[in-house]
């Protein structure tokens, strides 16, 4: 099921807020069929027409999960065994079997350093390449890619999909949306319950439009006014822009249907767990179908792993291997394996690029609480689809996985290269002012 | 748990008394749902032979403790307006006590203990900064509650009394020891460790945590090791076959045997009171529940 905005219904007692999907067939189509398959077009464009950023807030190990490092003291090494994988020489955790057994349908990259040790600054410059201060915040890569794909279809451009904007226990990531671009180019924030049901809170501004009233014209102009000063009382100046994709939902079943899960078989719903990350990955899959240029899945709206009102994300300052043991790994080790597989089953990810990233990574040395802390010198991702080489690992930490042994990878590359990848240039990018002085990662383009 | 769940529940149970009151013990199934709510669980530990206390993700933020009636099916929150999250329960054989860790604030986790029958707790609370105990376990006769906790980058067994006070280390090695479990004698100790690299179960003396010996040797892991009520048995979690499965051997290590075979993971094994079945957390299809299942 999924539902939309504070919706309220004054057409039956019945059904009331948050229900008006169950009446979506009812609407007239207002804004007309969205295109979901312009992206198809496969003749020319972009190497990915839609790109997929898997964002695992909170900082995963990567020692204890892409990057082990058997022959490290004890000290570094953690407790876990490592296991052999499918990609010649390079080993993971045994807590990652089904990544390791499908680790030849993407690359490994090892290097990667940030220049931030902190949650929210760093999760600004993973997400935006530069720092928050002192400013102004840069766009989102979801931001700039979604700007210059322009809209197509029903389906805004720019799609986060958890539990709302990213945040740690203090403030919440300035870099998550459209920074210099303005607050028109958010992203649409798709928020899953554990159930698979989405709330779409944007479309809170258009409460009190209700199914009857939409097709009164008279009265919906009023209504329309209504909504235009809500969105300007929230500060955003684009109202139009942000008024035509809450509208355009609101009013387009077949746009909508790209958030509901239930249209999935229970079989492919099982598959991917019945998690809030699973049934959230199954949300970011049919938007990928749906073919929205740019969609942010994320592990946790906040980073914290153990903390009272927190939803569990990778902070793991205490309780880092009983954590990712008994819950994080596992949850993991399900969900990706499915989705890349999913995603290329369906013929997806040939033109779909797939990027797992966090912020930073953790200490390799294993601090006095038998945990790991924030390390910025040295992480991983994984990249998958659109062409990247796969079945490869690109760059190597050292022996302790405190260091790259060979070129870092700095969050401006991983924002150029997934631009380019997603058919921007440099000129594209020099246009808008955009990961000024920004290389590409050679080996996936 | 819903009332779809409490009729799946009741069936069982009924099943179970008609064969039992009939000799049937062969018609029994060799394991059943306890739940079919399919909600991330964890951490089952019986209470008595009708109840137990279990970790639910009520919520995306919380996990919380719930009582489960075996014979209704019923579930209730043990702590009805908590909103922090708890868990790792662990429940003196008397049933009086309840020990369980509470998250406090950022990555601070303190230890309570509970006394049921006079509404009073006790609590060891988290140290400055990060922090947090783990894995408590009642002694057999109640008096003491095993914990880890790490410190100096080592996680150490410790002990302490039921008002948390009269604090000792039991078992300080290298690397990280956690799941202590004490024999029904009070003879012997089991823990988790990872001093010979990966985790492995050992057993040392409860008094004073001499005289360690490995039980396992593998390359996989081998976790949450626990006694049988009679400490003849261990019941123990092992990636060893490929994923998560549940294992029992003999008390000294020997007699290996794998009890569970899932594609999915079976995990978080508890002896239920009569030393002849466990309960554990399957996860099937995507979706967790607990499980009975007879022990050969």
């Amino acid at each position: 099921m999924i539902n939309v905005g504070q919706f309220r219904s004054r057409t039956c007692g019945g059904p009331s807020r948050r229900s008006f999907l169950k009446m979506g067939a009812s609407l007239p189509l207002v804004m007309g069929r969205p295109d979901l398959s312009s992206g198809a077009q496969a003749d020319r464009g972009p190497r990915a027409k839609t790109v997929l950023l898997v964002w695992l807030w909170g900082a995963p190990s990567h020692l204890d999960t892409f990057d082990p490092k058997p022959d490290a003291p004890s000290e570094y090494r953690g407790p876990f065994s490592t296991i052999a994988t499918r990609t010649p020489g390079v080993r993971f955790t045994d807590l990652l079997p089904r990544m390791a057994s499908i680790s030849d349908r993407f690359a490994l990259a090892r290097t990667h350093v940030s220049s931030q040790p902190g949650h929210p600054d760093a999760g600004t410059v993973a997400l935006t390449g530069f720092h928050e201060k002192p400013g102004p915040v840069q766009p989102n890569f979801g931001a700039i890619v979604a700007r210059h794909r322009g809209r197509t279809g029903d389906l805004p451009p720019f799609l986060s999909v958890g539990r709302g904007v990213i945040q740690d226990s203090v403030r919440i990531v300035e870099g998550y949306g459209g920074g210099t671009f303005g607050k028109a180019w958010d992203p649409f924030q798709v928020v899953v319950k554990n159930d698979g049901s989405v709330d779409l809170p944007a479309l809170d501004l258009l409460d009190g439009i209700t199914p009857a009233r939409i097709s009164d014209r008279r009265h919906l102009l009023g209504q329309l006014d209504v909504a235009r000063r809500r969105l300007e009382a929230a500060g955003i100046d684009d109202w139009e822009r942000a008024y035509q994709m809450a509208y355009g939902l609101l009013s387009n079943p077949s746009a909508r249907d790209a958030f509901d899960v239930t249209r999935e078989s229970e079989a492919t719903r099982q598959r991917y767990g019945h998690t809030h990350f699973g049934q959230s990955a199954l949300v970011a899959r049919r938007l990928v179908e749906a073919r929205v240029p740019y969609v942010q899945l994320n592990w946790s709206q906040t980073v914290e792993a153990i903390t009272p009102n927190y939803d569990f994300g990778w902070d793991t300052h205490i309780y880092n291997f009983e954590m990712l043991m008994d819950r994080h790994c596992p949850l993991l080790d399900r969900v990706l394996p499915e989705l890349m597989t999913d995603l290329q089953d369906r013929g997806l990810l040939e033109d779909t690029l797939v990027v797992v990233i966090s912020e930073f990574g953790r200490t390799p040395k294993i601090n006095p609480r038998a945990a790991r802390d924030h390390w910025p010198q040295c992480y991983f991702s994984l990249w998958s689809g659109a062409g990247v080489p796969t079945g490869g690992a690109i760059g190597q930490s050292d022996k302790l996985g405190e260091h790259p042994l060979t070129t870092p990878i700095t969050p401006l590359m991983v924002g150029t290269t997934i631009t380019e990848l997603a058919g921007l240039t440099t000129q594209d990018r020099a246009e808008v002012n955009v990961l000024s002085g920004g290389t590409v990662i050679d080996e996936f383009v | 748990m819903n009332s779809s769940s409490r009729l799946a529940c009741c069936r069982w149970v009924t099943a179970g008394l008609v064969c039992a009151a009939f000799g049937w013990g062969t018609a029994l199934a060799a394991e059943r749902p306890l739940t079919d709510d399919h909600r991330y669980k964890r951490d089952p530990v019986f209470v008595d032979a009708g109840t137990l206390i279990f970790v639910l993700q009520a919520r995306p933020e919380q996990l919380q403790l719930v009582r489960l009636k075996l014979v209704s099916g019923k579930q209730q929150p043990v702590h009805k307006d908590e909103t922090r999250s708890e868990l790792e329960p662990a429940v003196s054989r008397d049933g009086r006590y309840l020990a369980f860790l509470q998250s406090r604030t950022a990555a601070s986790v303190g230890m309570v203990i509970e006394d049921t029958r006079e509404q009073k707790t006790a609590e060891i609370p988290p140290a400055s900064g990060f922090s947090g105990m783990r894995s408590p376990a009642f002694t057999p006769g109640g008096k003491r509650v095993l914990y880890v906790f790490a410190e100096g980058g080592r996680q150490k067994v410790f002990s302490c009394n039921i008002q948390a006070g009269d604090r000792k280390v039991l078992v300080d090695v290298a690397g990280i020891c956690n799941w202590p479990s004490v024999s029904a004698d009070g003879r012997y100790l089991l823990f988790g460790s990872t001093r010979d690299g990966n985790y492995e179960i050992y057993r040392a003396r409860a008094n004073d945590g001499s005289e360690i010996q490995r039980l396992t040797r593998h390359r996989a892991q081998d976790v949450r090791p626990r006694f049988s009520p009679d400490g003849r048995r261990v019941v123990f979690v092992s990636n060893r076959d490929g994923n998560r499965e549940i294992y029992v051997m003999d008390a000294d290590g020997s007699n290996v045997k794998r009890i569970t075979e899932h594609p999915e993971r079976d995990d978080y094994p508890a002896w239920h009171p009569d030393g002849k079945r466990i309960v554990y957390v399957s996860e099937r299809k995507g979706r967790f529940d607990l499980w009975l299942r007879d022990v050969p």
